[in-house]
């Protein structure tokens, strides 16, 4: 059963909360069209217009950031809108820690 | 202070701080509970052109347990976004503000409300309107009557609920207290203030004329209580998407990810005042189920030690107590469980023996009428103020210096003899001390100062 933050069952919280923990190692993000937006995302203004708007608040695609946390054992923590996915690729996480060191034109 | 500013961590993220937290049985509707938690601490009122507003990546909650095992049964979350209406200005407003939807406010917050319980989630409210803030006299004209009153919202199912700016209601003084532990009462018996020639002074009350942002939500008493059980724990928190990606355009960015709690509060200073500053950050992001790892803090209190050393010779036996090395149960019992039936006469607000720290409130207690009110609740009496909940009035500052001085602890041996100066210790400051007084009808917390009127 997934676990919130605290490590209780997931169901006992809101459904807002994931996992915890963070570690320091390559980070890398992408945006993927026609992901789902913020739990909690605002209508859309008849007038006016939503301060500090960015592509996910104008209702565009919304970034998957993969952090890996460890290149070696493939260990990988995925961000999408309010969940967070851990994956153990050590292949895509080689591949993901390669790309990253490609010098950004 | 209560929990302004109180870890490292939160310290620098403001929007985020909570600052005070209250929870008490409505006076006015003895039928209701009324919640009020505090963000944003030390608001100058002149604090423009941006001035100060509820964070938009940030979730807010007041969270309820009512079985007595530290998790949230009950959890009321609040989100914000912010509104422009004139863009393309520098200005907050471009005119006098007479109204919510005064388009002459340009920079407008609203929230959403949800009810959160076993059975999933209630959407109570969306599009709610703040106040603005109190901007100055011809910005914000008759403030309460056109602006503060109309940001009450009606609920479903007999709730409503305030978010916007307030009036600073929490009294302490700030300038003395983190000047090595001085209270300008008795600051010609502390030892430095000895040495430096001081004499006793009137206490003053640091927070004066600063304002803070209110989430405040009254609901019926069934809303919040387990059958059977009618002393409910109360915290709140503050959570943050766990990455932030900035955005290079001058928008917000990209927030991603479960939320992670930065803050929270229950029982006021606790994290401020007992918890070390290596694990106040930590603090902050644990569950009040989890609090057992710092029960050492409330057992053995770094300030019940230095009080003697700092007031040479005016604390025996508090000394003594604490060269004993026996634990402090009675803080452990005010803090972490609740007070059990037995100890006080007529009263208990005891969950259990799960050690968590929560505003206790049992509602089954009536409010006390406000001309019998005593700013020292159930030190002073009067069993419907904190530590049974805490109304806006109560004197926490004092009360809290009292018990750890030792005035409680006869609760667990009653031959011990309490120091003299402890029954009388203060920093020197009242209800009187605030300048803008709390309001006798929801939300309670007083109208906020403005700007014009106070300035620095």
């Amino acid at each position: 059963m997934p676990t919130d933050q605290f490590g209780q069952p997931a169901s006992r919280r809101s459904v807002l909360r994931g996992a915890a923990g963070i570690g320091a190692a390559g980070m890398a993000a992408t945006a993927l069209a026609g992901f789902a937006g913020p739990a909690q995302a605002a209508p859309k203004p008849e007038h006016g217009r939503d301060a500090g708007h960015d592509a996910g608040h104008e209702g565009g695609p919304h970034p998957v950031v993969a952090h890996v946390r460890d290149a070696g054992t493939g260990h990988i923590e995925l961000y999408a809108g309010t969940s967070q996915v851990h994956l153990r690729d050590k292949d895509l996480a080689e591949r993901i820690v390669r790309a990253s060191q490609k010098q950004v034109r | 202070m209560s929990s302004h500013r109180e870890a490292p961590g939160i310290s620098k993220d403001p929007v985020a701080d909570s600052t005070d937290l209250y929870a008490f049985v409505s006076p006015d509707r003895p039928s209701t509970v009324t919640l009020v938690a505090n963000y944003i601490p030390l608001e100058t009122p002149a604090g423009g052109p941006n001035f100060y507003e509820f964070g938009s990546g940030v979730l807010y909650e007041i969270n309820i347990d009512n079985d007595g095992d530290g998790w949230p049964d009950v959890t009321y979350q609040f989100r914000f976004h912010t509104r422009l209406t004139t863009p393309n200005s520098f200005l907050y407003n471009t005119g006098p503000i007479k109204s919510l939807s005064d388009p002459t406010w340009n920079s407008k917050q609203f929230y959403s409300v949800t009810r959160v319980d076993r059975r999933g989630h209630q959407l109570l409210g969306r599009n709610l309107a703040c106040p603005p803030c109190n901007v100055g006299i011809l910005s914000t004209p008759h403030y309460e009557r056109n602006l503060g009153s109309k940001a009450v919202h009606q609920l479903p199912g007999g709730r409503r609920v305030f978010a916007g700016q307030r009036a600073e209601q929490f009294y302490v003084d700030l300038g003395s207290i983190f000047d090595l532990a001085n209270l300008r009462p008795f600051q010609e018996a502390n030892l430095f203030g000895k040495m430096a020639g001081l004499k006793a002074e009137p206490g003053v009350n640091a927070t004066d004329r600063l304002n803070v942002h209110s989430i405040a939500i009254q609901v019926p008493i069934s809303d919040l209580v387990k059958r059977g059980r009618p002393t409910i724990g109360v915290w709140t928190t503050a959570s943050r998407q766990k990455v932030h990606i900035a955005a290079e355009d001058g928008g917000n960015g990209w927030p991603t990810g479960p939320f992670r709690q930065v803050s929270r509060l229950g029982n006021p200073l606790v994290n401020e005042v007992l918890i070390a500053l290596e694990d106040k950050d930590f603090w902050n992001r644990q569950p009040p189920a989890h609090d057992k790892q710092f029960t050492h803090y409330v057992a053995h209190p770094e300030l019940a030690n230095l009080l003697p050393v700092l007031y040479p010779g005016v604390f025996p036996n508090l000394a003594k107590l604490d060269a004993s090395g026996k634990p402090r149960l009675d803080l452990e019992a005010i803090l972490l469980t609740g007070i059990p039936r037995g100890l006080i006469k007529g009263f208990t607000n005891f969950t259990g023996t799960v050690q968590a720290d929560m505003l206790r409130l049992n509602t089954s207690i009536p409010p006390t009428r406000p001309s019998r009110l005593n700013p020292l609740g159930v030190l002073g009496g009067d069993l419907a103020g904190f530590p049974n909940g805490r109304r806006i009035q109560d004197d926490v500052v004092t009360i809290e210096l009292r018990a750890i001085a030792g005035v409680t602890y006869p609760l667990i041996d009653p031959k011990y003899k309490v120091d003299n100066v402890a029954k009388i210790l203060t920093d020197g400051l009242t209800g009187a001390s605030v300048t803008n007084k709390p309001l006798t009808r929801f939300p309670y917390m007083g109208v906020p100062y403005d700007g014009y009127n106070n300035p620095s």
